[in-house]
């Protein structure tokens, strides 16, 4: 060797061994360096003394013994006893005891090297504590799971994202579809008939892939025997062993569904009951109130004025003085009597239907309404007395004159306004007022009036809409669809 | 028995000669067809057809048949409506015993009877025929319907267009046409179009 060469390969030497100092020093494991004769510490680095709580001072020249980081002495027996067979320790689970009185767990490599002439011992323990406190909570966590899986009476299993095949189901997936564990295992919903609608199969995928989970779908799902149970699924992308599996969870509501249908049935049988009742009312209140008027009109009316005219036949001839004056009287009192019939018969049924038409019939009530208010009423009438004949043409009829009713009664409006127009394919009933109003949400407490408007308009085949709020006036509007065809003019 | 004192006061002067009674509306219809009254005599509430539909048929038909309008009913808009049917006559059943005499020989000679209880509507009616005469027909007149196909009658489409875009048939486009004509008094489709181009804003 030259003098060249010898300083080179002191120079390598001394370079090497600042690295090692340094990755001594700098290391995040602790390190540290002991004599194996007397196990004192020659050196420990910082990351030893960040680990166990000591300074570097008060461990120098102790041992790891007296200061307590050997918890257990016959773990420290083991690894005695290992590294003195093989000179080498990898990996040796130790628990380390710290300044503080805590435990941390440790990986333990230690390793003999000679210092000068001095056996000595070098230690790197690795900290585990975290990884080791993780791991158990996961244990923890994925029994709990595994135990909620197996004991929910929901209807769960795990299926292999990509085939979509069984990995494992629970108890109540065994006992709702019939199947036993074993034999859906490796089979896919759609395989067993359990699933298989397509469309909806293809959407929960698609929803799965995009956003990882799905939440109270309402699918349709079959047992072994072929009958239908209706399932809100919700299902959740998991990763087991690397591997995409969904986790699904269907609760069966078909019971429920059974008897919300059952239960809704039941409402509207009932609504339609008293739909029926109520047409059936209107038209007896109807017929009766006809009845009233051509008994008035026709009876008692006709008679009426049999006794008029007849009391006028005979003042034709010369009659004695006090004769003529008590004929007078009946002929009065015969004529007070026919205008209260009159007026009556009026009421009950507006002649106007009858002989002038439901645009005059609704003009005239109109005009009565507005003479007997202080409320502006206008209005605009278009002729639909081509479209509705007589049980119709009282129908709507008697839905303005309610409506007007209810606007005179209780809107406090000081404007109102009754249009009635006639589109390509509906007749439409507006009836508007700047009054009081009403909450939407009481309308249908709003009384018989609304009632009976909603009820006739059903009656013309027609939808009703009625807008309002407090203080906002009301709306109600009536579209009646009617035929095409139009009558030309004469 | 309301018929029997009217009976008994008509046969009772030598002017009148009863030729026929009848029950309802279409019985008194076909009646007045086959014996051609010079007057005919009409309750207001018949049975199957109205007095007042009857006189709408003896007016369309242009019969020389004259009508009286017998009726309890004491109300205006029946009057004017009778009127504009051109009846004859209008007698309250209040007074018909005493009234009905003068109002077939008025309604005989061609002039016009009206119970004296209600002949001051008159005066109403003559108020309402002059605004009614002041005031010309316009747009106010046409439905909701009519004024979507005057709409499109502006922007000049054919019948067969205005049909395909409103989703109806073209018969029924041209009906509304029709009607829309005559609301306004215009005649044929260049003066519907004219109308239309002018008030195009205003509908």
């Amino acid at each position: 060797m030259t003098r060249d060469e010898r300083r080179r390969t002191a120079q390598a030497l001394r370079e090497s061994e600042e690295k090692c100092s340094k990755a001594f020093r700098a290391s995040p494991d602790g390190m540290a360096v002991s004599e194996v004769a007397t196990g004192r510490y020659v050196e420990v680095n910082e990351g030893y003394c960040t680990l166990c709580g000591y300074r570097r001072e008060e461990m120098i020249g102790h041992t790891a013994l007296e200061l307590g980081i050997w918890r257990m002495p016959p773990e420290r027996e083991r690894f005695v006893a290992e590294l003195r067979q093989r000179g080498v320790v990898r990996n040796f689970p130790m628990v380390m005891g710290t300044r503080a009185g805590g435990l941390r767990h440790i990986l333990l490599n230690a390793e003999s090297i000679m210092l000068g002439d001095n056996p000595c011992l070098v230690s790197v323990l690795h900290d585990v504590t975290d990884r080791l406190e993780a791991e158990q909570a996961l244990r923890e966590s994925e029994e709990k799971f595994s135990k909620a899986f197996r004991t929910s009476p929901d209807v769960m299993s795990i299926v292999d994202q990509e085939s979509g095949k069984y990995l494992e189901v629970n108890e109540a997936h065994e006992k709702t579809f019939g199947f036993k564990r074993e034999e859906v295992l490796g089979h896919s919903p759609t395989e067993l008939g359990i699933f298989d609608n397509p469309v909806q199969r293809d959407a929960i995928q698609a929803k799965l892939k995009a956003t990882g989970s799905l939440r109270g779908l309402e699918i349709v799902t079959h047992n072994r025997r072929g009958e239908s149970l209706t399932c809100l699924l919700s299902a959740e992308v998991i990763e087991l062993g690397g591997r995409k599996c969904v986790l699904r969870v269907a609760h069966d509501i078909t019971g429920y569904k059974r008897a919300e249908a059952e239960r809704q049935e039941a409402v509207s049988r009932e609504q339609e009951a008293r739909i029926e009742y109520t047409l059936q009312l209107i038209a007896a209140q109807e017929a009766e109130r006809k009845r009233i008027a051509a008994e008035l009109h026709d009876g008692v009316g006709q008679n009426i004025l049999l006794i008029r005219n007849l009391a006028q036949q005979v003042l034709l001839a010369p009659v004695p003085e006090s004769v003529r004056e008590q004929l007078a009287t009946i002929d009065h009192l015969a004529g007070l009597c026919i205008a209260d019939v009159r007026q009556i018969s009026r009421d009950l049924r507006p002649y106007q239907l009858d002989h002038l038409g439901l645009k005059r019939a609704l003009e005239a009530m109109l005009e009565h309404a507005a003479q007997a208010s202080s409320m502006r009423f206008t209005s605009r009438l278009e002729s639909v007395d081509d479209l509705f004949r007589s049980e119709a043409a009282l129908n709507l009829y008697r839905i303005v004159q309610e409506g007007v009713n209810n606007i005179l009664k209780h809107s406090r409006a000081s404007r109102a306004q009754v249009v009635l127009e006639r589109d390509l394919r509906a007749v439409e009933l507006r009836l508007e007022d700047d009054g009081v109003g009403f909450a939407p949400e009481r309308a249908g407490k709003a009384g018989l009036g609304l009632r009976n408007i909603a009820e006739r308009v059903r009656m013309l085949g027609g939808v009703l809409a009625i807008r309002s709020a407090p203080g906002r006036g009301t709306c109600i509007e009536v579209k009646i669809p009617i035929a095409e065809a139009v009558p030309v003019a004469a | 028995m309301f018929c029997n004192g009217l009976r008994q006061v008509i046969q009772g002067d030598p002017r009148f000669e009863l030729v026929g009674e009848a029950a309802d509306g279409e019985a008194a219809w076909l009646a007045i067809q086959k014996m051609k009254p010079d007057v005919a005599i009409l309750d207001v509430n018949l049975p199957k057809l109205t007095g007042l539909e009857v006189a709408a048929r003896i007016q369309k038909k242009r019969l020389s048949t004259r009508v009286i309008i017998l009726t309890m009913f004491k109300e205006e808009d029946l009057i004017n409506r009778a009127l504009d049917l051109g009846v004859n006559g209008f007698v309250l059943k209040d007074n018909a015993v005493t009234d009905i005499v003068n109002a077939i020989s008025t309604a005989a000679e061609g002039g016009h009877y009206l119970s004296p209880a209600v002949s001051g509507f008159l005066v109403n009616r003559r108020n309402r025929t002059t605004a009614l005469t002041l005031r010309k027909p316009g747009l106010e007149d046409l439905t909701k319907a009519e004024c979507r196909i005057l709409r499109l009658v502006a922007e000049n489409k054919t019948s067969r267009a205005i049909a395909a875009e409103l989703g109806i048939s073209p018969r029924t486009v041209e009906a509304h046409r029709a009607n829309i004509c005559t609301k306004l008094n215009l005649h044929g489709s260049h003066s519907l179009l004219q109308f239309a181009l002018e008030n195009r804003s205003s509908f």
